[in-house]
């Protein structure tokens, strides 16, 4: 493939997916300025492997996008004196004082998470993975994934307003 | 609906609405977009920059702990002694403080070239204790450099004429993008030079340090400093990053054509010329 399609497709990945990998970013990570570094690091790291890259973009950047972001938590345990950085709150003002306290809810309830349990979750539930492929991304296997799952959903069900007892409503059947 | 979908619901209900108005800092498209241009016109110049790369290695020693130097890999050595870390990267050696530690290694993986260009290139990328800051260097030599020099088409430079340790120097400066590095071609007899005794202020933000003025040289040392500054406007509006322009490049030729680039992040350009002046003169 021609030098410049090649630089004219990534061109058009960072411009259109950027944004959607910003927010997961900031999920995985839990913090804006430390998502936008993530993301930067993430994209330039693709942008040298392009040429891999391009069979699935979004598959290859949201692979280096946990990698880094499992880096990024193992620096932070390595060197605790560093105290990590409380959300970014303020980077996008809420329009109101309970949207403020949601987003602080919502946002340290994740921060809360072990870094396994919120990787597991975001890539379930926000990049709506399969077990198979979050633990394939994981690395670990898929009764690992589930039990981490569980284990953050216990901590998550507040914020998320889910039942304390899931059930099955209508699969199949419009009412 | 099954208990996996009213989870996933729950989920984008959730933290979509809460981050849908997140939006992607232009500066950092366009630093992505930059740097992966320049690669793109480097490819087109042939530069093998994969292999070299690779083939010189980079890499990386975190702060060791022991008595005396430590040899590292790839050039890239602990001193315990010194309590830093000291990166040779193509025989220029530069020591880092404290607090300081490699991470990965600067490898531009560009791809197939049309045909070598010739040169090496080796890279190292440091992080600082807090993981705030971080410099990604890589030195070129040869062609390579020669290319890495000139990929900014000259359109798009802004050339000072200055004197740098006396000596007749030109400043490119270059790049309407958030960032905004200066290529500091040096004169042919600056390769003499072990002193910098005397100096004129650089056409820049901030004058040349004082560390870089007295100390002494290698025939090895840089003719030139020059640090990017980024245009108005670019700085994060965000609550922890604004006071720092976060993305600044630097560009240093040395008297032997070798040329380092170096890309921070999490720096200001003083601080981005504070640490890499001390690195060169230690």
């Amino acid at each position: 493939m021609a030098v410049t399609r090649l630089g004219s497709d990534f061109d058009e990945f960072v411009v259109a997916r950027s944004p959607a990998l910003l927010r997961t970013a900031t999920l995985l990570l839990g913090d804006r300025t430390d998502a936008e570094d993530l993301l930067q690091t993430a994209l330039l790291r693709v942008a040298r492997h392009w040429s891999k890259a391009i069979e699935n973009p979004d598959a290859y950047t949201r692979r280096v996008l946990v990698n880094l972001a499992h880096d990024h938590a193992r620096r932070r345990r390595r060197h605790p004196e560093s105290p990590a950085p409380e959300p970014d709150l303020m980077a996008v003002q809420p329009a109101t004082e309970s949207a403020f306290e949601d987003r602080t809810e919502l946002l340290c309830a994740l921060r809360e998470l072990p870094d396994r349990q919120r990787a597991t979750v975001v890539l379930r539930f926000w990049e709506d993975l399969s077990v198979a492929d979050t633990a394939s991304l994981l690395g670990c296997s898929e009764g690992t994934v589930k039990s981490t799952t569980s284990k953050a959903l216990a901590h998550l069900r507040h914020v998320l307003d889910l039942p304390t007892v899931p059930t099955a409503i209508g699969a199949g059947h419009d009412h | 609906m099954t208990t996996d979908e009213q989870i996933r619901d729950a989920f984008h209900a959730r933290f979509g609405t809460e981050l849908a108005d997140l939006a992607v800092d232009p500066a950092l498209v366009a630093v992505v977009r930059r740097r992966y241009a320049r690669q793109q016109r480097l490819v087109l110049l042939g530069a093998p920059l994969g292999v070299a790369a690779l083939a010189a290695g980079s890499i990386l020693a975190a702060n060791a702990v022991g008595s005396g130097a430590v040899s590292g890999i790839n050039g890239l050595t602990s001193n315990a002694a010194q309590s830093g870390v000291s990166v040779t990267l193509l025989n220029h050696r530069l020591q880092f403080p404290a607090g300081w530690s490699g991470s990965a290694g600067t490898v531009m993986n560009l791809g197939p070239a049309t045909h070598h260009l010739g040169g090496k290139d080796q890279g190292a990328k440091l992080m600082d204790r807090s993981a705030r800051m971080s410099l990604g260097m890589s030195m070129f030599r040869g062609p390579i450099a020669t290319a890495e020099r000139a990929v900014v088409p000259a359109a798009e430079r802004k050339r000072i004429t200055t004197t740098i340790a006396g000596l007749p120097a030109v400043i490119d400066q270059f790049g309407t993008s958030p960032v905004c590095p200066m290529s500091v071609v040096h004169a042919p007899a600056a390769a003499t030079v072990k002193r910098l005794i005397s100096h004129t202020p650089l056409p820049m933000r901030s004058a040349l340090l004082k560390s870089l003025r007295t100390a002494r040289f290698s025939k090895l040392s840089p003719a030139g400093f020059g640090v990017g500054v980024p245009q108005p406007g670019c700085a994060r509006a965000t609550k922890s990053a604004a006071a720092l322009p976060d993305h600044v490049s630097t560009a240093i030729t040395f008297p032997d054509g070798d040329l380092l680039m170096v890309d921070s992040i999490g720096m200001s350009p003083t601080q981005v010329e504070h640490v890499l002046a001390d690195a060169i003169s230690s």
